[in-house]
C-alpha cells in the first residue's frame, strides 16, 4: 500500500512537473485587452485621412491623446516608436477632465482653457477601463466637433454621443463601430476598408 | 516504509523544478514585449482574430496583493467535498491543519499549531472569532452553510494594519455571498460514515428591486472518532444553526448588509476531572452544550473609484457549558473605515475601532479565572498609505496600526510592504511587518490544575498560574514572494518567509509548594521563548485543458524554539508539533454527460512530539448534475488508510483519529 502510494506521488509530481517543464511559447491568438485596442488605435490611424493644415510638415509628430483611466497608458506606449505618414508619434495623457463640474461654476474660462489643449491631438482616446467614467464625454466631443480630432472611445453609447469610433468586445473578441456623420462633421475622411470592417456604422447624426 | 526525508528530497526536486522552470519567465516577458510590438505590426484584420483573455478583477487584484495570499473560492469547497470550513482548509499552502478529534481542531499558519493556536486570526463577514478568553479560534462553534460563502481569503503573515493584534501568523478570512446571489431555494441533504446525517435549507428573495435576503437553517450529526488504542472517543456531536442575510443598495453609491445567526449545539468530549479528595482522578464523558448568536450591520458609501467609508457594528454571544468550566461571552464592536487619494500617488485608508468583551467564566478547582468576570475594552486605530512610485509599476505601502489593548496598553505595528509588477505575468513583492500577540485570560487570570496524583504516600497537585505581568509577544516577519503567469493557462506563486519572535508565552516549572496534606507543583506562565522560524510555500495552478484543471501546493516549516534566559520550557513541544513538509495536489476534471471527477492528495510530515507519523491522505469526489436542479455527490475522504492520527494528545482532549469515510449528498435547487 505505501509503495502504491510513493508511486502516485512521483507520478502526480510529475503530471504537475511536465507543464512546468514545457517550452513557454507565447501564445499567438489570446493576448490582454488594452494592448489589442491600443493596436488597433495605431490602424485606425493608418485608415484615416486628416485635413492637410493638421498634418502639418513632416517635423510635426501626430498627438494620440488619452483622457480617463490611465490603464491605458502602459498598453499603448510602443506606439511612440511607430510612424504614421512618416511622421513621429508622441502620447499625451490629459489628467482631470473627467468631471466637468468646475464647468458649472464660473472657472468657464479654465475649463474652455482645456478643452484648447485637446485640439492639438489628432486622435482623441477616451478611456473607460475598470469602470472609470469619463463623465465630460459628451461636453467634449461637443467642444471638439469642428475640430479634426478623431474620437475614440470603449463605452455604451459613445457613437450616439457624438463620439466617432467606439470600441467593443464581442465573443472575446474586439470590435468597433463608426459614426461617419461625426467624423464628417470634423473633416476627417474614414477610408472605406474601415468601414467595410466594422460592426455598425451610423451615418446620421444623432439629435443632441 | 515511505521516509519523511525521501518525501523531503522528492518535494525539494520538484521545488527546485517549479522554479527553475519559472526561469522562461524572462523569456517570457522578453516575448511579451515583442508581441506588443509585433501586434502593432499585425493588420487589423488578424486583430479582429485575437481572442482576448481576461482575468476577473478578483484575480487580478489577488495577482497584485503584497502579501502571501490564497483564495478559496466556492467552487472549490464545492468540489472538494469538504463538509466543514477546516477541511476546506487543508488546501492552503503554508496552513498546518490537524483533525485532533471529530470536533476539535488545531489550525495555524507558519508553526505554534495547537488546539489553542493563538497567532492566527479569523474572521466571519468582518466579525472576528478569536476569543480572548485562551486566544484562539472555538472550530465547533463557529460555523457558515458553506454553499453560501463567496470565498475564504487566507493570508500567511501579519495581517499587521488594518486587522490589527493577533493576527502575526495569518488571517482567514470567510466571505459569505451577497443576498443577491443566493436567490431561490436551496435544499442539500447528506448521509455517511462520519458525517451521519446532515442537511441544509435556504431561500432567498427579494424585497424589492434594491434589496434582496436569504434565510438558511442547518443541521449536521457526526460521528465519534476511534481512538489509537481502538476505543470509541465518545466525541461525536451535533450542531443546530440558522440565521439571515439581508443586502441592499438603496442609493447607487450606498451598500447595506445586515445579518444574524443563531446556533445550538451538543459536542462530546471525554476527559478527566481532577480533585484534592477522593476519587483524585475521575475519567467522564460528557456533551458539553454551545449556543449562541450574533448580528452584523454594515454600511458602504462608495465616493469615487478610490474612495469609499465602511461603518459596521456587531454583536455576538457565546455560551458554553463544560465539565469544569462554564463560560458567556458577550461581545460588541464598531468599526470604521475610510479610502481616499491624496496628491495624486497616495491612496490613504484609514480606520478607528472599537471593542468590548464581557467575559465571564465560572470555574471549579480544576479550572478557573479570577476574576470570574472581566469586561476588557481594546480602542484601535490604523492608518496607512498606498504610494505609486512608478505608476503601473512600483508600489510602496506603508501603514501602522496603533491599538489600546486591554492588558497591555498602547501597541503599535507598523509595516511596510513593495510590490514590483514589471508586466502584467509578473508580479514581485517584499515585506517586512513588526506584529503583537496580545495576552489573553487564560495567561493571565487562570488557574489550572492539569492532574493530581498519588506519588507514594504524597498527593501532588499539578497546577499553572497566569501572571498579571504577561506581556504582547513581538514577531518581526520578513517576506518575500514572486508570482508569474508564464503562460495564460499557470500561474505559479512562491513566498519565502522568517518570522522572529521574542516573549512567546510558554509555562515554566517553579519550586514546589507545601501545602497542608499535598504538595503543589506549579508552573506559570511568562514571555519565556524566544525564536525564528522560517520557510517556503509554494502554488500552482493549471489549466491543462478546458476541462481540466490542476493545483498543487508545497509547505516547508523550519521552527528554532529557544526559552530565554534560565527558564526550563519544553520549547521542543512547540517544534515538534509543526511538520518540515507538506505537499497538496488536486485535480478538477469535469466529464462528459455532467459528471465532475475530483481527487485531491495531501502529504503531512510526521509530528515528532506525540509521535505522530506522517500520512498521506487521499479524497476523491464524483459529482453527477442528474437533472437541471439536481446535483448528487459521492465523496470518499481518506481512502488509503483505514484511519490516521493528525494530532497529539493535547490538554484535556482525547484525540481520535481521522477515519476513511463515505458521505452521499443531494443538492436540489429550485
Amino acid at each position: 500500500m505505501k509503495v502504491r502510494a510513493v508511486n502516485l506521488i512521483v507520478l502526480s509530481m510529475a503530471i504537475v512537473a511536465v507543464p512546468a517543464v514545457t517550452p513557454v511559447r507565447a501564445d499567438p491568438i489570446s493576448a490582454h485587452e488594452r494592448e489589442v485596442k491600443a493596436a488597433f488605435l495605431y490602424n485606425f490611424m493608418k485608415f484615416v485621412e486628416w485635413p492637410a493644415e493638421k498634418m502639418g510638415d513632416a517635423n510635426e509628430p501626430v498627438v494620440v491623446g488619452l483622457i480617463g483611466s490611465k490603464e491605458f497608458i502602459k498598453a499603448i506606449e510602443p506606439i511612440v516608436h511607430k510612424k504614421i505618414n512618416n511622421k513621429n508619434i508622441t502620447l499625451k495623457y490629459f489628467a482631470d477632465y473627467e468631471k466637468p463640474e468646475k464647468a458649472q461654476e464660473a472657472d468657464r474660462g479654465q475649463w474652455n482653457q482645456k478643452i484648447e489643449a485637446l485640439k492639438s491631438c489628432h486622435l482623441l482616446m477616451f478611456c473607460s477601463c475598470d469602470s472609470v467614467r469619463v463623465e465630460a464625454t459628451g461636453e467634449i466631443i461637443k467642444a471638439l466637433r469642428d475640430s479634426p480630432v478623431l474620437t475614440v472611445g470603449e463605452a455604451d453609447g459613445f457613437l450616439e454621443s457624438g463620439g466617432m469610433i467606439n470600441l467593443l468586445m464581442e465573443d472575446k473578441k474586439i470590435r468597433f463601430e463608426i459614426n461617419t456623420a461625426a467624423a464628417k462633421k470634423s473633416a476627417l475622411k474614414i477610408s472605406s476598408k474601415l468601414l467595410r470592417l466594422a460592426k455598425r456604422v451610423v451615418v446620421e447624426e444623432s439629435p443632441q | 516504509m515511505l521516509k519523511s526525508y525521501r518525501i523531503s528530497t522528492l518535494a525539494h526536486v520538484l521545488v527546485g523544478l517549479i522554479v527553475f522552470c519559472s526561469s522562461p519567465h524572462l523569456l517570457a516577458r522578453q516575448q511579451d514585449a515583442n508581441q506588443s510590438e509585433d501586434l502593432f505590426e499585425m493588420p487589423i484584420e488578424k486583430l479582429m482574430d485575437i481572442e482576448i483573455t481576461t482575468a476577473s478583477k478578483k484575480e487580478e487584484k489577488l495577482f497584485k496583493t503584497a502579501a502571501a495570499a490564497y483564495v478559496i473560492t466556492s467552487e472549490d469547497i464545492r468540489r472538494s467535498g469538504a463538509t466543514s470550513i477546516m477541511d476546506a482548509l487543508r488546501m492552503v499552502p503554508g496552513l498546518q491543519v490537524a483533525r485532533i478529534n471529530a470536533n476539535k481542531w488545531a489550525i495555524s499558519s507558519r508553526g505554534f499549531n495547537d488546539e489553542f493556536a493563538d497567532k492566527m486570526l479569523v474572521m466571519i463577514d468582518g466579525r472576528s472569532i478569536y476569543t480572548p478568553y485562551y486566544g484562539g479560534i472555538r472550530w465547533d462553534t463557529h460555523d457558515v452553510m458553506l454553499e453560501d460563502v463567496e470565498r475564504i481569503e487566507v493570508i500567511r503573515g501579519p495581517g499587521g494594519t488594518l486587522w490589527g493584534s493577533n493576527a502575526i501568523n495569518g488571517i482567514i478570512n470567510i466571505i459569505t455571498k451577497n443576498a443577491k446571489d443566493t436567490q431561490g431555494g436551496l435544499l442539500t441533504g447528506g448521509a455517511g460514515t462520519e458525517e451521519e446525517g446532515s442537511g441544509a435549507v435556504r431561500y432567498g428573495d427579494k424585497i424589492d428591486d434594491k434589496t434582496y435576503f436569504r434565510v438558511y437553517s442547518k443541521y449536521f450529526n457526526r460521528d465519534d472518532g476511534t481512538q489509537p488504542t481502538g476505543g470509541s472517543g465518545m466525541d461525536g456531536w451535533d450542531v443546530f444553526r440558522g440565521g439571515f442575510r439581508i443586502d441592499s443598495d438603496p442609493t447607487e453609491k450606498d451598500h447595506w448588509t445586515f445579518l444574524g445567526d443563531i446556533y445550538d449545539g451538543d459536542i462530546g468530549q471525554t476527559g478527566t476531572a481532577y480533585s484534592l479528595t477522593a476519587p483524585i482522578s475521575r475519567s467522564y464523558t460528557r456533551e458539553n452544550t454551545i449556543t449562541g448568536a450574533d448580528v452584523l450591520t454594515r454600511w458602504k458609501r462608495t465616493f469615487s473609484d478610490d474612495s469609499d467609508m465602511i461603518l459596521q457594528l456587531y454583536y455576538d454571544r457565546q455560551e458554553r457549558h463544560e465539565e469544569v468550566v462554564t463560560e458567556t461571552l458577550n461581545t460588541y464592536d464598531v468599526d470604521f473605515q475610510h479610502r481616499f487619494p491624496f496628491a495624486d500617488r497616495h491612496e490613504i485608508t484609514w480606520g478607528l475601532g472599537y471593542r468590548l468583551h464581557r467575559h465571564t467564566v465560572d470555574g471549579s478547582f480544576q479550572y478557573s479565572l479570577d476574576p470570574g468576570q472581566r469586561d476588557m475594552n481594546t480602542y484601535s486605530s490604523f492608518i496607512q498609505d498606498r504610494i505609486t512610485l512608478v505608476e503601473d509599476e512600483l508600489q510602496l505601502t506603508v501603514g501602522t496600526k496603533a491599538e489600546h489593548d486591554h492588558f497591555c496598553g498602547f501597541v503599535f505595528q507598523p509595516s511596510a510592504r513593495v510590490l514590483w509588477t514589471p508586466d502584467h505575468r509578473n508580479a514581485v513583492w517584499g515585506s517586512i511587518t513588526l506584529a503583537e500577540k496580545t495576552p489573553n485570560r487564560h495567561e493571565r487570570d487562570s488557574t489550572t490544575s492539569w492532574g493530581v496524583f498519588q506519588v507514594g504516600p504524597s498527593l501532588i497537585s499539578q497546577e499553572a498560574y497566569g501572571r498579571d505581568d504577561v506581556r504582547c509577544e513581538d514577531a518581526t516577519a520578513y517576506e518575500l514572494g514572486y508570482r508569474t503567469k508564464p503562460t495564460d493557462k499557470l500561474l505559479l506563486d512562491v513566498t519565502g518567509f522568517l518570522n522572529v519572535y521574542d516573549g512567546i508565552v510558554a509555562s515554566e516549572r517553579l519550586a514546589n509548594i507545601s501545602m497542608p496534606g499535598y504538595t503543589i507543583r506549579p508552573y506559570e506562565f511568562g514571555n519565556n521563548l524566544d525564536g525564528e522560524t522560517y520557510g517556503t510555500e509554494l502554488s500552482a495552478t493549471y489549466q491543462a485543458m478546458d476541462n481540466w484543471r490542476l493545483n498543487a501546493g508545497y509547505t516547508f516549516l523550519q521552527m528554532q524554539i529557544h526559552p530565554d534566559g534560565s527558564s526550563s520550557t519544553r520549547d521542543a513541544t512547540i517544534e515538534g508539533q509543526a511538520p518540515h513538509n507538506q505537499l497538496h495536489l488536486r485535480s478538477y476534471l469535469d466529464l462528459a454527460d455532467d459528471f465532475e471527477l475530483d481527487c485531491s492528495l495531501n502529504y503531512v510530515d510526521n509530528l515528532p512530539s506525540g509521535d505522530i507519523p506522517h500520512y498521506l491522505r487521499f479524497d476523491a469526489r464524483l459529482g453527477w448534475h442528474t437533472a437541471k436542479n439536481l446535483e448528487l455527490s459521492v465523496v470518499g475522504q481518506n481512502l488509503f488508510d483505514k484511519r490516521h492520527s493528525e494530532f497529539g494528545a493535547e490538554g484535556n482532549q482525547v484525540p481520535t483519529e481521522a477515519e476513511r469515510a463515505l458521505l452521499v449528498k443531494l443538492t436540489y435547487r429550485f
